[in-house]
C-alpha cells in the first residue's frame, strides 16, 4: 500500500519531500528527490556530508522538542555533481505518526541569490572564500579569482594560495589562520599581496571560524583589494609609525596622545624620568597612569586639543606621595591627514633638581642679605646710640677745662686731654660708621653732573686742610658728565684725597686724577705720591677698621677705605690699587653709570 | 629773654644752661624733661617763654607731637620753636618743618659746638623777636 502511495503520488509533490522516522532514518523520499540526490541511499555516503548533518541535526532538533506540533525552517546548501544548490527546507513534527514531515523547494533558482551575490561582491571588489577545514578544501568567489589576476582558473590549485602573499604577510596570515582554528580569533589584515601576473596590491582580508553544526569547522572571510587611497592612508600610518619611532628615541620626555589622552607614542625617556620602566603605556590613558595629574592640567589639555599650544618653563607638581616636582612642559596639538586634530604632542623636561638648587641659592641670598642688612641696621643704631654719651664725655671734658683747668696740676690737664683726644676720636669713628651703615638704607637721588664740579666741591671742603700740607691736586684729563649720587662721589674723593696726603712724606704731597670713559661707566685713577702700601696687605686695605699704620704716626679712624669700596661696589662698580710699596699708589675704580628707566 | 629748653637728657641740660650763662647772663633758662610736661607748664600760663628749644627723641611725648598740639592751638603757635637734635636725617628735619617748626639746627659735638648753637639760637631771637604767623 505504502509503494503504491509512493508509486502514484510522489511524482506530484511538489520539490523535494522527505518523511523521517523518530529515529531519524529516512522513509520516504520523493521522485523528484530520488533524481536530484541519485536516490536516498546517495545521501548517507554522500560526497556531501554536511547536508546531511545539517539536516539530520534539524531533524533531531524537532523529534527532541517537547511542542506537540514543532516547526523548522533551514536553509541549507547542497553540492550537486556540476556546482552546489542552495533549499530552503520546512520541517514539521508530527506527533501521532511519530515522522517528520520535509518539504525543500529550490531556493537559489527563485531568488537567483547567487547571482545577486556575484554582482554585489565584483561591485564592492570584496571577493568571498571559505575553507573547509576537515577536507582541507578551499571555495573561491569570482572577485577572489580576480584580484589575484587569476585567468585559468582550472589550472589553480587553491593550497597553493598562500604562496601568493608577499614574504612580510606570509608569516602573518598563517600565523592570523593558525589563531582563529586554535582560538577562534577573528583576523582583519592588510596584506601585501602578488597577483598571478607580478603585479603588488594591497589586499584587506578578514576572516573568522564558523561553526555550521556543532562538528564541522569552516574559515569563512572576505577578501577586498585596497585602492590608492587606502594605500595612502597605509603609508601615512606608515608614517605615523616612523614618528613614533622617532619620538621612541627622542633624548627628552616625549608622548603622543590621541583624543581621549590615551598614549599612541612615547620616548623612551618618558619611562625614564617618571619611573614607569616596566609600565606598557601604548593604548591605555594618561590619566590613569598618573591619578594625580592636577585639575587645571586637565583643563589645558582640552584647550590643547582645541587648537591651542601651552608652554610653560616652571610648574609645580605636588604629587600624592607628598613629593614635589617641578616641570618644564609643552603642549602642542598634532592634525592627521585631513588636518583634523588628533590628540597632543606634550613634551616635559623634570627640572626639579635645578628650581631646588635655585630656590636653596635663592634663599641664601635672602638670608645674606637679610643679614646684611639687619647688620646695617644694628651698626646704624648702634652707632647712632654711641654718639649721645661720647658727646657727653667730650662736651663736659670741655666744659672741665674751660672752667678748672686752672685748679688741675699738669698730670690733671694731661689726663683730661687725653680724654679729649679719645672721646674726639671716637665721635669721628661713630660718624664714619654712621656713614658706612647708612649707605645699604639711604636711596639718595641720582643726578647727572660733572665729575670736576664734585672734585671742585672736596677741594673747597678740604681747602685749610690742603694748604696746611701744601698739597696739590689736579685733574689731568678732559672732563666727563656722570650720572651718579653725588654725595656719595664727594665721600670717595674725599677719602682718598685726605688718604693720598696724609699718608705722605713729602713736603708737597700730589694727587692727580685721570678719567676715562667707558661706555656707560667711567673710570677714575687717583694717583699719590705718599708712602704707598707694602705688599701683603690687599685683604687689609679696604676692611673696615683696619689701620696699616700705628695711629700715633697717623690720624685716621679706619673706616674710610671701607666706606669707599661699600659704595662703589653698592652702584655695581669696583676698586683696586696699584703700589710697589714705596713711591705712591694709585686707586683705580669703576663708577657705574647707567640711568634706570 | 626766656627760653625753654625740653629735653630728656640731663646732660644736655646743662650743657645748654652752661652755654648760654657763658655768653649771656641774662637769659633765663626753664627745663621740661618731655613734651608733655613742657605742655603742661605753657598751658598753666605761669609762664610764656619767648623762645623753646626742643629736642626730638623724648619719652611720654616727643618733639614731633609737641609740635603737632602746640602748632595748632591759636594762642600758642606765636612762640618760635627751634628744634635742636642729634637727628640729622633728612626725614625728620622735613617732618619738624612740616609741624611749623620754626628752626632745625643739630646738637653739637664738643662743647665749643653747644656754645656756637647758643649764640646762633641768640642771634635767631634778635633778628626775629616777634614769632613768624603761620596763616
Amino acid at each position: 500500500m505504502t509503494l503504491k502511495l509512493k508509486d502514484q503520488f510522489s511524482y506530484l509533490l511538489p520539490g523535494y519531500v522527505l518523511i523521517f522516522g523518530i529515529n531519524g532514518n529516512i522513509k520516504f523520499a520523493n521522485q523528484q528527490f530520488e533524481t536530484e540526490f541519485e536516490g536516498i541511499n546517495n545521501i548517507y555516503n554522500a560526497h556531501d556530508k554536511g547536508f546531511k548533518d545539517n539536516l539530520n541535526y534539524s531533524v533531531q532538533e524537532l523529534i527532541n522538542s517537547k511542542s506537540n506540533n514543532g516547526n523548522i525552517v533551514t536553509y541549507l546548501k547542497h553540492k550537486t555533481k556540476d556546482s552546489g544548490i542552495w533549499i530552503k527546507w520546512n520541517l514539521k513534527f508530527d506527533r501521532n505518526s511519530k515522522s517528520v514531515f520535509a518539504n525543500g523547494q529550490d531556493f537559489s533558482e527563485d531568488y537567483n541569490f547567487q547571482e545577486i551575490m556575484k554582482d554585489a561582491q565584483s561591485a564592492a571588489e570584496i571577493g568571498i572564500w571559505e575553507y573547509d577545514i576537515e577536507k582541507n578544501k578551499t571555495i573561491w568567489s569570482e572577485v577572489v579569482y580576480d584580484i589575484h589576476e587569476i585567468e585559468d582558473r582550472s589550472q589553480f590549485n587553491l593550497e597553493d594560495a598562500v604562496d601568493f602573499y608577499h614574504p612580510d604577510s606570509k608569516d602573518l596570515i598563517e600565523n592570523a589562520v593558525q589563531e582563529a582554528i586554535i582560538h577562534n580569533k577573528p583576523w582583519d589584515l592588510i596584506c601585501q599581496l602578488n597577483t598571478a601576473k607580478g603585479n603588488t596590491i594591497w589586499v584587506r582580508a578578514r576572516g573568522r571560524k564558523k561553526i555550521n553544526d556543532g562538528k564541522t569547522e569552516r574559515l569563512i572571510g572576505t577578501f577586498q583589494k585596497i585602492d590608492a587611497n587606502k594605500r595612502l592612508e597605509l603609508s601615512l600610518q606608515k608614517a605615523e609609525e616612523n614618528l613614533a619611532q622617532i619620538i621612541k628615541y627622542t633624548p627628552a620626555a616625549v608622548a603622543m596622545f590621541d583624543l581621549n589622552m590615551c598614549y599612541i607614542a612615547h620616548s623612551d625617556r618618558w619611562l625614564e624620568d617618571y619611573k614607569l620602566k616596566d609600565q606598557h603605556l601604548i593604548g591605555r590613558s594618561h590619566y590613569e597612569i598618573f591619578p594625580d595629574v592636577l585639575d587645571r592640567w586637565k583643563e589645558d589639555h582640552k584647550r590643547v586639543m582645541n587648537g591651542e599650544t601651552l608652554i610653560n618653563r616652571e610648574d609645580e607638581w605636588k604629587r600624592k606621595d607628598g613629593s614635589t616636582v617641578y616641570i618644564n612642559w609643552e603642549l602642542r596639538p598634532w592634525k592627521d591627514s585631513n588636518g583634523e586634530i588628533g590628540g597632543l604632542i606634550m613634551y616635559t623636561q623634570v627640572i626639579t633638581d635645578q628650581v631646588k638648587n635655585r630656590k636653596h641659592l635663592e634663599s641664601l641670598i635672602d638670608e645674606l642679605n637679610r643679614s646684611n642688612s639687619d647688620l646695617e641696621q644694628f651698626a646704624y643704631v648702634a652707632s647712632h646710640d654711641m654718639k649721645e654719651p661720647v658727646r657727653m664725655i667730650n662736651s663736659f671734658s670741655d666744659l672741665l677745662r674751660l672752667k678748672y683747668a686752672d685748679q688741675l696740676d699738669e698730670k690733671g690737664k694731661t689726663y683730661l686731654s687725653k680724654i679729649k683726644n679719645s672721646s674726639e676720636r671716637m665721635t669721628k669713628m661713630i660718624s664714619s660708621l654712621l656713614d658706612y651703615a647708612r649707605i645699604g638704607q639711604n636711596s639718595e637721588r641720582q643726578t647727572t653732573f660733572l665729575f670736576s664740579k664734585s672734585l671742585n666741591n672736596v677741594l673747597e671742603d678740604q681747602s685749610k686742610f690742603l694748604s696746611e700740607r701744601n698739597a696739590k691736586v689736579s685733574l689731568n684729563s678732559s672732563d666727563h658728565e656722570i650720572y651718579y649720587n653725588p654725595n656719595f662721589l664727594r665721600i670717595i674723593l674725599t677719602n682718598l684725597i685726605i688718604n693720598g696726603v696724609k699718608y705722605n712724606k713729602n713736603v708737597n704731597p700730589e694727587i692727580s686724577i685721570d678719567l676715562e670713559k667707558q661706555e656707560n661707566d667711567l673710570i677714575v685713577k687717583v694717583r699719590d705720591n705718599g708712602i704707598g702700601i707694602e705688599k701683603g696687605n690687599e685683604a687689609k686695605v679696604f676692611g673696615i677698621f683696619q689701620r696699616l699704620q700705628n695711629s700715633s704716626d697717623y690720624a685716621g679712624t679706619g673706616i674710610g677705605l671701607a666706606l669707599v669700596k661699600k659704595i662703589i661696589e653698592s652702584g655695581g662698580g669696583n676698586i683696586t690699587y696699584e703700589s710697589d710699596g714705596k713711591n705712591g699708589t694709585i686707586f683705580i675704580f669703576k663708577l657705574r653709570s647707567v640711568k634706570k628707566e | 629773654m626766656r627760653i625753654l629748653h625740653v629735653e630728656d637728657n640731663p646732660g644736655d641740660s646743662m650743657l645748654i644752661k652752661e652755654a648760654f650763662s657763658e655768653i649771656n647772663n641774662e637769659c633765663e633758662i626753664l627745663q621740661a624733661r618731655n613734651g608733655k610736661e613742657a605742655l603742661n607748664m605753657i598751658q598753666a600760663k605761669e609762664v610764656e617763654p619767648n623762645l623753646i628749644l626742643l629736642d626730638i627723641n623724648m619719652p611720654v611725648m616727643n618733639g614731633k607731637e609737641f609740635l603737632k598740639i602746640l602748632k595748632y592751638q591759636d594762642d600758642l603757635l606765636h612762640i618760635p620753636v627751634v628744634v635742636l637734635s642729634s637727628s640729622r636725617a633728612q626725614t625728620d628735619v622735613n617732618e619738624c618743618y612740616r609741624n611749623h617748626a620754626n628752626s632745625y639746627i643739630n646738637k653739637g659735638d664738643s662743647f665749643d659746638d653747644y656754645i656756637q648753637n647758643a649764640n646762633a639760637i641768640l642771634e635767631y631771637w634778635n633778628s626775629k623777636n616777634v614769632g613768624p604767623s603761620i596763616h
